[in-house]
């Protein structure tokens, strides 16, 4: 039966045609239609999702479950004539387990007001299920949602968006009870290798998924420990109702998933284009899509005007009563998690009331971050969390901390810009050069830390080309595909670790003094140590690893390991410098063990314009020492 | 209580969709302190432009609880909502404030300006409500029930 509608579905563009004499009222309507060549217009081909291949277009949907004509997928033209005469005889559509009228309530709203038509032109039809789901939702305005970077997750470094409808304009409905839009990709069951491809090349279906809000709350700020950032979209009834709509023709409906531009955030982009025709969201995006960055296209395009609210992540509170408590008590807290101290211990009974809330509310969190990390087994940390809290339960209620806003903590849309270029000029020992360079994204150390997290830096793209004048030569100094750095520091509750992972072409830096003019060759190193003082200014003390491969004097490469010391200061919010000395002793391949030290000042001084102060000294056991100096001008756009 | 949860999951099946979620949601019986996957399949779970869950993955596209466009009772709904937020309702029990516990108010139908002596009234009789760790929402509710019968 499915096979013979859709049949008689693709031939009716024909068949109308043919019978233009018949004009009953549909085939007047599918002729004005045609006549005002309506799949030509914009909103269509967003509508569909519509992306232009050549001469043509292609939807970025797959499956079947978005189009009415089998050739919707590739044909504006064949897919807006057969959905409008879908909807004219409220066609059941197998492929959506529903009516026409039910299945596309966005397109069915567009038609009428492109073509002048009410009600009275299509069938009477209740969409029950439709209308239980919004009924629901109840939308009464939406907040798009930015759940901060996950500092232990490489992958999920750069943040992440999700669009929340809210049921109510105050209260639970308008917060955890709330309905939370997330698009994402199945990647369920992947190895490393096939993630990494998968997701870069498009092979992961992505789907839109409504969920509770509490849900991403647990997952984002609970489990995660990430900061969420809500954004009040000011979208007006129509709007909303136009969101959810179309919302509801995406149900199930399959994209292709790319990490880099087709992603969570953009998609949220080009549903808010339905909900607001005209605004330009999802344009410009071709490469990628940093979710900051969309964030700030909508501030742009007028659709978030106001102040994002806080919502922290438990981090944050366990933070503040690490600063606030004394370093006996902090003691305290380590050994209850331990359960080498007891929530009804006499030393604890003697304290103030407050402080005896503190102390447990803090241990308990401390147990949960820690099982959560795996130091604890669930059978050792979860009696030993609950006995904690039925101790708490005895202590009263604590008077509330005021909240975290927008004037304690800069929020992430206020940071500076993800790209980056500059001008420089140096000095090595090839001699003067002028430098030209290039990021597209995002953050390293030295860059401004306001709106990021501290001690965290994730460096895409970064590119540096010079051109030394005497001789006169043009050299790729170095191309970084990657550099990840999280620096994390030990406080007496927690030991995290801190690495640096980062790869590319680079030239050799430390050979200097026995070669000038290295070449370019494959470089791919890491750091791993342990981090002291605070996120804005640390001491870092770790070893670092060092593998080159690419013509080294007499050898093809050298990998070299040895230790690493390095100062991080945020002096200012203006200013700040990194101090870093590391030694490397080969292990393989060129027989040359170097050291070098580096100092890097970076003065901020304009939002997105900066200065960078760079020295570098490297010796080598195969030369004499070799000194660099540069000066760079960077710009954040 | 169970049963009803069932039940709450069997309206929803027919639009349950090929992917439900393994541990989270439709009311299936939550336990304290699930134990999450592995840290690396954590951290490849988080996509290169965010997180697409590691246990909330799921193209659900229903209302609270499963993927029912049925209707759920707003008993029903208390009872999803505590299933999935024990973890939460039991911290903010014992501190007597909360966010989790203010929604859970809501949802049992405790009035704006008696919501601070139900979560006080809660915090008092937390040994009852969350007598151990293999505490379920059905037994959660049981004995909020009581304390307000």
């Amino acid at each position: 039966m499915g096979l013979l509608k859709r049949a008689a579905l693709s031939a009716l563009p024909v068949f109308f045609m043919a019978n233009a004499f018949a004009a009953s009222a549909p085939t007047q309507i599918l002729e004005a239609a045609e006549q005002a060549q309506l799949w030509q217009q914009p909103y269509w081909h967003k509508l569909l999702h519509y992306q232009p291949k050549g001469k043509g277009y292609v939807s970025l949907a797959g499956g079947q479950r978005l189009f009415v004509s089998e050739q919707g997928a590739t044909n504006p033209r064949a897919e807006l004539l057969a959905t409008l005469n879908a909807l004219l005889r409220n066609q059941y559509l197998p492929q959506r387990e529903e009516s026409a009228l039910c299945a596309f309530p966005a397109r069915l709203r567009w038609f009428k007001q492109e073509l002048n038509l009410s009600d009275a032109d299509f069938p009477e039809q209740i969409c029950e299920q439709r209308e239980r789901w919004r009924a629901e939702l109840n939308p009464q305005s939406a907040t798009l949602v930015f759940p901060d970077a996950y500092i232990s997750s490489p992958g999920s470094m750069f943040g992440h968006t999700l669009l929340r409808v809210n049921g109510a304009k105050t209260g639970a409905r308008a917060g955890l009870l709330a309905y939370a839009v997330n698009y994402a990709a199945d990647v369920r069951g992947v190895g490393a290798v096939e993630y990494a491809v998968k997701g870069i090349t498009g092979g992961f279906p992505g789907f839109f998924g409504l969920f509770p809000y509490y849900t991403k709350v647990k997952e984002y700020a609970w489990i995660e420990h990430r900061d969420l950032w809500e954004y009040p979209l000011n979208l007006n009834e129509v709007e909303l109702t136009r969101l959810l709509e179309h919302l509801w023709e995406l149900k199930l409906v399959p994209f292709r998933y790319f990490f880099f531009n087709q992603n969570c955030s953009w998609q949220l982009l080009a549903l808010l284009e339905i909900a607001r025709p005209g605004a330009n969201l999802s344009e410009g995006f071709d490469w990628y899509a940093i979710p900051v960055d969309t964030v700030r296209r909508l501030q742009e395009q007028g659709l978030v005007v106001d102040e994002p609210v806080l919502r922290p992540s438990r981090q944050r509170a366990l933070d503040a009563i690490h600063q606030r408590l004394a370093p006996l008590q902090k003691s305290w807290v380590a050994a209850l998690v331990k359960g080498q101290m007891l929530a009804d211990d006499p030393l604890l009974a003697e304290l103030p009331l407050a402080q005896r809330r503190e102390i447990l509310d803090a241990a308990y969190e401390l147990l949960h971050a820690k099982f959560r990390r795996r130091d604890f087994a669930r059978d050792e940390a979860l009696p030993r969390a609950h006995r904690l809290l039925r101790a708490r339960s005895g202590l009263g209620v604590a008077e509330q901390e005021p909240p975290i806003t927008t004037k304690d903590v800069t929020s992430p849309d206020k940071a500076h810009e993800s790209a980056r270029w500059g001008l420089s000029v140096g000095d090595d020992e090839l001699g003067q050069w002028l430098g030209l360079n290039f990021r597209p994204a995002f953050h390293d150390l030295l860059d401004p830390d306001a709106g990021f997290l501290p001690g965290y830096g994730i460096d895409f793209g970064r590119l540096e080309l010079r051109q030394y004048f005497s001789p006169d030569k043009l050299r790729l100094e170095s191309l970084t595909v990657l550099s990840a750095t999280s620096r994390n520091v030990w406080t007496s509750w927690s030991r995290p670790a801190s690495w640096n992972l980062h790869f590319g072409l680079a030239r050799p830096a430390w050979l200097r003094g026995a070669d000038p003019d290295p070449d370019l060759g494959f470089n791919i190193g890491g750091e791993m140590g342990v981090a002291f003082g605070s996120g804005r200014s640390h001491l870092f003390l770790g070893a670092s690893v060092d593998a080159h491969w690419g013509e080294l004097l007499e050898k093809d490469g050298r990998l070299a390991l040895g230790p690493m010391v390095s100062v991080k200061s945020q002096l200012s919010d203006n200013w700040s410098a990194l101090l870093s000395y590391q030694q490397h002793y080969s292990l393989a391949g060129l027989k040359a063990d170097s050291a070098s030290a580096e100092l890097g000042m970076h003065w901020q001084f304009s939002a997105n314009q900066g200065l960078r102060l760079s020295l570098e000294q490297a010796d080598t056991d195969r030369g004499p020492n070799a000194k660099a100096a540069g000066l760079t001008w960077l710009r954040y756009f | 209580m169970k049963k009803l949860l069932v039940t709450a999951a069997l309206v929803a099946m027919p639009f349950a969709p090929a992917f439900a979620d393994d541990d989270v949601g439709c009311g299936v019986g939550s336990i304290l302190w699930a134990d999450q996957t592995g840290q690396l399949a954590h951290v490849l779970a988080a996509t290169t432009n965010g997180s697409s869950g590691n246990q909330t993955f799921g193209i659900t596209f229903g209302t609270l609880g499963c993927d029912g466009t049925d209707a759920v009772t707003s008993r029903q709904k208390l009872a999803i909502y505590t299933d999935e937020n024990l973890d939460q309702l039991m911290v903010d029990a014992s501190r007597g404030a909360g966010e989790s516990l203010d929604v859970f108010s809501e949802l049992y139908g405790i009035e704006a300006a008696d919501r601070a002596a139900f979560a006080a009234e809660i915090q008092e009789n937390f040994a009852a409500i969350f007598p151990s760790e293999d505490v379920t929402a059905e037994h959660v509710l049981t004995a909020v029930d009581a304390l307000q019968s």
